[in-house]
């Protein structure tokens, strides 16, 4: 059967997908790089693939209608390869409603886990200085002094809880992606069913247009 | 020289091109003519570059003299030469310069003063260099000044990374470098020498490329490599003592790309100043050395001296003036006791001691297999074009011989071509729908392959621990990428041709008929032509990234009292997130490309093939309706029997040519 066919197609070409992105996702990758760059690489793969798969999928359709007008006279067969049905699906999937879009299209990511550690961590400090810095209020001098010390060591503070958290982050990443990739898997499956039903319907217009009865049932 | 052989190849099919023609008149043989002719005019325009690479002082405009043989870049003062200079032969002497503030200049030579040659005279103005700034990266320093929006602030840090960068030691020399930049605005500074000149050569077609000087890191500047990538010859220049080089091992290894080390030669030069026994032995350590970085038949050994003193004398210029030059004076000495030692004339010895024949040869050799392979194609095609017009006129005599003796075997005949020719149609069609389903899907090896590409490129880019390397890689991955494309359209062909010929073979035998044919070649040509009419953009990328290091240390300068660290780490990062970016963007266009290519390609033929079928039943159909006399016809057949007569002579010295040049 063919839609078994481009099922197992889609389920490899997924899996190739996360494979080739390890590449990016090697142990200590830098996290805001490779966030920025995936975010939208992710997605421009998926619909690169999609275009793959579809022409995957008309090779099987394409395979299948010869198959079954084989026994036609050479006029209706030279008449089917003038036809073009490949060009005719492309031209299908290029129209607004039938075109592979997909939702969302970049990939969402979670909260960042050093933001939330450096935050947490700076507030802490920033509150415990100030209120250090209350202590010493009568004396002018002092308050000034303890208040700068306490910005620039929540500062400090947010960068170590920031660099700190990154291992986390990493993960984070890669479950964000992992979730992309799996409801962007079934939004192509999806998609190239409904193709599979284009093209039929459009092979038997043909085939009645032109009185040649088909025999059987499409693979 | 180079190229002589090849030039009288060229001339022969230009020849053999121009009487084809004449032979074919209207005849469809299955050759277009169009393109072949345009073929044939680009042939007659080519190029064949000879780009030359090597250190500043490495005695590279000795060198470029000798293969000139005339001493037309000043060898005796250091070259500024952060410009590309290109020499070729032209009727009078010309000299056209491009600034970096956009502004050209062109400089024709004065007939009325045939004793000084402007061109030459300004060219050697714009290269010369004053001897203070000998110690500084002139050439990097240029490339800074064309980058900058004419405000270089010149500090320690800036020196630390201009020391860095050209591999120099420059440390200290701030003072200097500071004036140097002061003096040398925009206007000043040339990018692109074009310099024409009344050259002896036969071979018009040669260009040789003097790029500017390789640093002691091995690094170039980026319009280097552009050059290097569509020189037919790249000739690194490197005395032959000190034989190691680590800018030759750099320049390898991490700077050009793979491409352009397929063409690379190794030059040592100043051999003159070393015994024979000397130079075998340097020659060996060098082959030895290079083991794994060159082929060692590409490692040559010359004396660009003697080379000139070699010209010197075959122009007749007396051994008094050859001596006034210092270093001809103190090499010829030496030589003059040889020839007379060996009883042998001076200019003999000379000559054999340059080694210039052979690097000729070798260079030769090499470097005029795709020329002479363009060479072949076109003869392939009128040897093709002769053969089909044999086979025709056969069976124009045939069929008339028929209709000679009995019309109505000869009607009957007709009717039966017709018939076949019209399933011949329908075969075509299968076939192209055959390849459409091999070159796409994911189960095509021709996507296989571009996912092979796909896994090793950013693999490489990501690992890459210096921008250099990372745009090595981005390179390769490029050529990969062009090459692929390339490929596509000339498989096509390939398969095309061979599944032709496959059904073709089977049903000649079956419906006796001789095969339509049409120009495949040609319309790969015209289908690659349409689909990728917007391509060659990718060096843009490249300028702006190698600009942008030093944008952003500029832009970090602005910030007066603040001390910017420029994060080297972090802009490697980002330079090979956007290598691979591009790489992406340009490997996953290729099944778009290559469909596009595909879809007119085979469009394009079964127009072709649509047109030819056709054209030959209405062509059958107007001799079946054609009323001859028997006289009539007994001399169209005499006709036809002369036309084949005719070209036997073509094709035979066609072939012989062919032999000739393979």
């Amino acid at each position: 059967m063919i839609t078994d066919k481009i099922k197992i197609d889609v389920t490899e070409e997924f899996l190739n997908l996360k494979e080739a992105l390890q590449i990016h996702l090697k142990p200590g990758f830098n996290v805001s790089q490779t966030k920025e760059f995936l975010q939208a690489h992710v997605p421009k793969e998926i619909v690169y693939r999609s275009e793959i798969l579809l022409d995957t999928l008309l090779n099987y359709l394409m395979e299948d209608a010869r198959e079954r007008i084989k026994t036609a006279d050479i006029k209706l067969q030279n008449a089917f390869f003038d036809a073009d049905f490949r060009k005719r699906v492309h031209e299908w999937t290029s129209q607004l409603e039938n075109k592979i879009a997909l939702d969302p299209d970049i990939v969402k990511y979670t909260f960042d886990p050093r933001l939330k550690q450096g935050l947490i961590a700076s507030g802490i400090t920033f509150v415990a200085g100030t209120s250090v810095t209350i202590t010493l209020a009568p004396s002018v001098v002092g308050a000034i002094v303890a208040g700068i010390i306490t910005l620039l060591l929540s500062a400090l503070v947010f960068k170590i809880a920031y660099d700190k958290a990154s291992p986390k982050a990493r993960e984070t990443i890669k479950v964000d992606i992992e979730q992309y990739l799996a409801s962007s898997q079934k939004q192509v499956s999806e998609w190239l069913e409904k193709v599979v039903v284009a093209f039929n319907n459009d092979f038997h217009a043909f085939c009645s247009t032109n009185g040649f009865e088909l025999e059987g049932k499409a693979k | 020289m180079i190229g002589r052989q090849y030039k009288a190849h060229k001339d022969n099919v230009i020849d053999l091109f121009d009487n084809y023609k004449i032979k074919r008149g209207d005849l469809d043989d299955g050759v277009d003519v169009k393109f072949l002719e345009s073929r044939v005019r680009s042939l007659k325009n080519g190029k064949f570059t000879l780009a030359v690479a090597g250190e500043v002082k490495a005695g590279k405009s000795t060198f470029i003299n000798a293969l000139l043989s005339k001493e037309i870049l000043p060898s005796d003062v250091l070259q500024a030469s952060s410009a590309i200079v290109e020499i070729f032969k032209s009727e009078t002497s010309f000299l056209k310069v491009k600034f970096a503030d956009g502004h050209e200049e062109e400089i024709y030579d004065d007939l009325s003063t045939p004793e000084i040659d402007e061109a030459n005279e300004r060219l050697d103005e714009i290269c010369k260099i004053h001897d203070e700034y000998r110690e500084i990266p002139t050439t990097v320093i240029d490339e800074l000044i064309i980058a900058s929006n004419g405000d270089l602030t010149v500090d320690e840090a800036f020196v630390k990374q201009l020391a860095q960068h050209s591999g120099g030691h420059i440390l200290g020399k701030k003072a200097i470098i500071d004036k140097y930049i002061s003096e040398r605005t925009k206007d000043k500074i040339p990018v692109n020498i074009e310099f024409g000149h009344p050259l002896k050569w036969k071979f018009d077609e040669l260009r040789i490329v003097d790029s500017p000087g390789v640093n002691a890191t091995g690094g170039v500047q980026r319009v280097s490599l552009q050059f290097f990538g569509k020189a037919n010859a790249i000739l690194f220049v490197h005395p032959i003592k000190p034989i190691e080089s680590e800018s030759f091992r750099k320049f390898v290894d991490t700077v050009i790309s793979n491409h352009s080390k397929e063409t690379l030669f190794l030059i040592l030069t100043h051999a003159g100043l070393y015994s024979n026994d000397e130079v075998e032995r340097l020659h060996d350590e060098a082959r030895r050395l290079y083991k794994n970085v060159i082929p060692e038949n590409r490692i040559l050994v010359v004396d660009s001296l003697l080379e000139l003193i070699h010209c010197d004398l075959v122009n007749d210029v007396p051994l008094q003036k050859i001596r006034e030059s210092e270093n001809k004076k103190k090499i010829l000495s030496s030589y003059r006791e040889q020839a007379e030692d060996e009883k042998r004339e001076l200019i003999d010895v000379v000559y054999e001691c340059s080694r210039f024949k052979k690097m000729f040869d070798a260079i030769d050799e090499f470097s005029m297999k795709a020329p002479n392979l363009q060479l072949q194609e076109i003869l392939e095609k009128i040897k093709a074009g002769y053969a089909e017009q044999e086979i025709h006129y056969t069976e124009k005599v045939e069929r008339l011989e028929k209709k000679k003796r009995n019309p109505q075997e000869f009607e009957q005949e007709i009717n039966r071509i017709n018939k076949a020719l019209g399933k011949y149609k329908l075969l075509t069609k299968k076939t192209q729908e055959d390849l459409k389903s091999n070159y796409s899907g994911r189960h095509s090896s021709w996507q296989k392959d571009i996912d092979a590409l796909k896994n090793e490129y950013p693999e490489l880019i990501t690992k890459s621990d210096s921008i250099e390397s990372a745009s090595k890689h981005t390179l390769d991955a490029q050529n990969a990428v062009e090459k692929k494309k390339n490929d596509f359209s000339k498989e096509l062909t390939e398969k095309l041709k061979e599944a032709l010929r496959d059904t073709g073979k089977v049903f000649k035998e079956q419906h006796q008929i001789s095969i339509p044919k049409v120009d495949l070649k040609a319309i790969e040509e015209k289908a690659k032509k349409t689909a990728y009419r917007e391509e060659d953009q990718y060096e843009t990328y490249y300028e702006r990234h190698w600009y942008t290091l030093w944008l952003v240390e500029h832009k970090n300068s602005r910030y007066v009292g603040i001390k910017n660290v420029f994060d080297k780490k972090k802009f490697l990062g980002e330079y090979k997130t956007e290598c691979n970016k591009e790489f992406y963007s340009i490997v996953n266009d290729l099944p778009n490309k290559s469909k596009e290519v595909l879809d007119l390609y085979l469009d394009l033929f079964s127009k072709e093939m649509d047109s030819v079928i056709d054209g030959r039943q209405k062509a059958l159909e107007a001799e079946k309706e054609k009323k001859l006399s028997n006289e009539q016809m007994i001399t169209e057949i005499k006709d036809f029997d002369r036309k084949k007569k005719d070209i036997q002579p073509q094709k035979i010295r066609c072939i012989e040519v062919l032999e000739d040049i393979r």
